[in-house]
């Protein structure tokens, strides 16, 4: 948005400097072409006097010939008049001539050629009039003069008609010019002013939608507002900004609210804000906000404010710098009433730290329970055993089974202990993770259930596992124990086999793990062929002392699969059963690759 | 300088600027050429005026000239005394001269003067009768005067070189031929 409205800036400014330029262009033709128009009209005035000027001295000539005949006809000197004044006047017409034609050098040669002419055809006049007898006009000298006197004035008047057509031929071109410059110009100008008319129409077209999405977006940014101001009324936060170069502070509405005060009820200074603040925190916060205006940063910081009820509240404050369009550094921070979050904190602490009191006291009874129920089980075992030892031939077929079951429950109480601190030491353990060969950690497992696999021929087929990073004992036990529940839940009179299957697998695509932290898991699987279960108590099957089968039909603690659970969670991975009655259960370990 | 660094008002600054700057310079340009084409057309006019007068002038001179030489040439035929004639001659021979730089000076200068060297001599002036030599002496005496009057006239009123030439080449002479008139006067009054 910001873009697009940068863009139709330059554009506008584009077209504005565009439209300076064709109005300059505008005012620059029409001047040059006024005074095209102005000097094509100043030539045309030129040749207009420059031929009134010739006409002149032709008109003064005819003139001063009339006048010659006249005298000649009538002898009266009052005819030569326009003869004695006509060369005056012809001078004064070749002074205007002159200047005229200062820069014309053609035309000053035909106008001396002219003059030359005229000075002939003036003396002619002059020789004409003097020459004659007394009243013979007859005389062949005056005749021949007279003649000699009409080709000069022939003469003069074709070389001036022969200037005048000169200047008839430039006057015209003269006016054709004048004529395509006053037709050029009105087009040349209505085109850029037509131009000019549609940039500014282009320009209004762009403004008026700019104005339109500027009101679309002012409306958003009025509701953004408005969210904002309701969204940090909820989230108990305020904003505020501080202008580093002007030293200003602006504090939003909510940020007054924070401060038990009415929205811009005070000047937002720092000072002022520093009124509110804890008397213990204040210095803190000052040297932190000095550290704020130099780093131009500030971290997240946690203050008290008191509100003036009395109410303490705990807030946490966070800045950061950003350069504005006039490139000002501004700080835009948020702080944030952390007061409930710090009083769930503390009650959360104090709840963990009774949990973690109970939870040991719950571990040391076990692990001391299960200690020392061992001694007395000792005991009763021993005594039981001389018991069998010295009397057995003398008690009743009723007291021996009596200690038939006495031994029995004895038997099943040290199985029930020995279990009992085994999940007690998974819990304990210090959990060390190391690189391990799983394989030997198999084979040892193995080695473990030797005699139990011996006797039960169970055949047991496991891929080769690449090292993984675990606490060695634990998942040694973990394969023990698994291995040990299958044969244990083996098909009456079929030979157990376990298949230990294993891959990497990615985390997304298996069901089984819900919400993972890792990517990749490794995937260990335990099928057996025994008798297998319900799918209804897969996650049952896993809870402490529960069990499935009366302990007559299967001996067990219902501590295993248990210890197998917490063994796979203190290594941050999944355990998974599913069976079929009669047909076997498959276990599914998850460790992550780290 | 704090508001220059704003490119927005710096760029509206210098076309405020550039915009007085040109109105100023095209109003200044428009009086400038008002008051230059005034100033042509009363140099044109002034110009016109003094051609009209050079012409005048020049004509004048020429007409003076050419009485000038009239008269020598009848004094010529009227005086008997050798010496004087000789004077005459002179004088008529520089003016003469004289009316050929007169001409070669108006057709330079587009100016018509009559061709007198072509022209045939007034007979009102050349038929001089023993009686009328004193009158045409001092009617030479006071055209040579005149013509000397008309130079310096022409001298003051022209700026012209052509003009300027002329008339330093012409005064000398016309002088000499004042004074050899006055001689010639002189003489014929001694001698009568």
């Amino acid at each position: 948005m910001i873009k697009t409205l940068s863009n139709n800036i330059s554009f506008l400014r584009t077209t504005l400097y565009i439209s300076a330029f064709v109005i300059l262009v505008v005012g620059a033709l029409t001047y040059r072409s006024i005074t095209e128009v102005t000097k094509s009209s100043e030539l045309i005035t030129h040749t207009y006097k420059v031929n009134v000027e010739l006409e002149q001295i032709l008109s003064n000539l005819k003139d001063a010939e009339t006048g010659q005949r006249g005298y000649i006809i009538t002898k009266d000197s009052v005819f030569l008049e326009p003869y004695i004044s006509g060369r005056s006047k012809i001078n004064n017409s070749f002074a205007e001539l002159k200047v005229l034609t200062k820069d014309d050098t053609i035309l000053k040669e035909s106008l001396i050629k002219v003059n030359s002419l005229i000075n002939k055809r003036l003396l002619a006049f002059q020789t004409s009039y003097r020459s004659l007898p007394k009243g013979d006009i007859e005389d062949p000298n005056f005749i021949e003069n007279f003649r000699n006197g009409r080709a000069l004035m022939d003469s003069i008047r074709d070389n001036i008609k022969g200037i005048i057509k000169l200047q008839n031929n430039l006057l015209k071109q003269r006016r054709s010019e004048y004529e395509s410059d006053l037709m050029a110009t009105p087009l040349l100008l209505f085109s850029l002013l037509l131009c000019s008319l549609i940039l500014m129409y282009v320009a209004y077209n762009s403004i008026y939608k700019n104005i339109k999405r500027l009101k679309a977006t002012n409306e958003e940014l009025e509701i953004f507002k408005e969210s904002t101001n309701q969204s940090e009324i909820v989230s108990k936060h305020g904003s505020w900004t501080y202008n580093v170069k002007r030293d200003e502070f602006t504090y939003s509405d909510n940020l007054y609210r924070l401060l038990g005060e009415q929205p811009q009820s005070f000047k937002p200074t720092i000072e002022n804000f520093l009124t509110y603040v804890h008397p213990d925190d204040v210095e803190k916060l000052t040297m932190q906000v000095e550290q704020m205006k130099e780093n131009i940063e500030l971290p997240y910081i946690y203050y008290r404010v008191v509100h003036k009820n009395g109410n303490i509240k705990h807030l946490k404050a966070y800045g950061k710098s950003v350069v504005n369009e006039d490139d000002e550094t501004v700080l835009l921070g948020t702080t944030a009433d952390i007061t409930d979050e710090i009083i769930s904190f503390r009650i959360l602490e104090e709840r963990n730290a009774e949990l973690e009191r109970n939870n040991k006291e719950l571990s040391s009874f076990n692990y001391v329970a299960s200690h020392d129920l061992q001694e007395p089980l000792r005991k009763i075992q021993t005594f039981l055993s001389r018991l069998i030892d010295e009397e057995e031939g003398k008690l009743s077929a009723k007291g021996n089974k009596y200690i038939d079951r006495i031994q029995n429950a004895a038997t099943r109480m040290r199985l029930l202990i020995d279990d009992l601190l085994q999940f007690s030491r998974s819990n304990k353990a210090d959990k060390v993770f190391e690189e391990s060969n799983i394989n030997l950690l198999l084979e040892a497992a193995k080695q473990d259930l030797a005699e139990v696999i011996s006797a039960e021929n169970a055949v047991i087929t496991s891929d080769t596992f690449p090292t993984i990073t675990v606490i060695p004992f634990q998942i040694q036990q973990l394969f023990v124990n698994l291995i040990g529940n299958a044969i244990k839940y083996r098909m009456e009179g079929k030979i157990p086999k376990i298949n230990i299957t294993h891959q990497i697998v990615e985390a997304e695509n298996e069901d089984n793990i819900i919400k993972p932290k890792y990517s990749h898991y490794h995937k260990i699987t335990f099928t057996d062929n025994g008798i297998g279960f319900d799918n209804q108590y897969a996650d049952q099957i896993f809870v402490l002392f529960s069990r499935l089968h009366n302990k007559d039909q299967y001996s067990g603690t219902g501590i295993g699969l248990s210890i197998c659970k917490k063994i796979v969670e203190n290594h941050k991975g999944y355990i998974t059963a599913s069976g079929q009655p009669e047909k076997g259960a498959v276990f599914t370990v998850y460790l992550p690759i780290a | 300088m704090k508001y220059f660094k704003n490119r927005k008002i710096t760029v509206l600054f210098i076309f405020i600027v550039i915009m007085i700057g040109i109105s100023f310079n095209s109003c200044d340009e428009l009086i400038k050429s008002k008051k230059l084409e005034n100033k042509k057309s009363e140099l044109k006019t002034q110009a016109i005026n003094e051609n009209k007068n050079e012409a005048k002038l020049l004509l004048m001179l020429s007409k003076d000239n050419q009485e000038v030489i009239n008269l020598t040439k009848a004094l010529q035929e009227v005086i008997n005394k050798d010496s004087i004639v000789d004077l005459a001659k002179k004088i008529e021979e520089t003016h003469v001269q004289f009316a050929e730089d007169l001409q070669e000076v108006a057709t330079d200068k587009l100016i018509s003067i009559p061709n007198y060297p072509e022209a045939p001599l007034n007979k009102s002036i050349v038929n001089l009768t023993e009686e009328d030599k004193f009158k045409a002496l001092n009617k030479l005496k006071s055209i040579i005067d005149n013509q000397l009057f008309i130079l310096n006239k022409l001298s003051k009123t022209s700026n012209s070189k052509d003009f300027k030439t002329l008339i330093v080449k012409a005064d000398s002479k016309i002088n000499d031929s004042l004074n050899k008139t006055k001689n010639i006067l002189n003489v014929l009054n001694t001698n009568s």
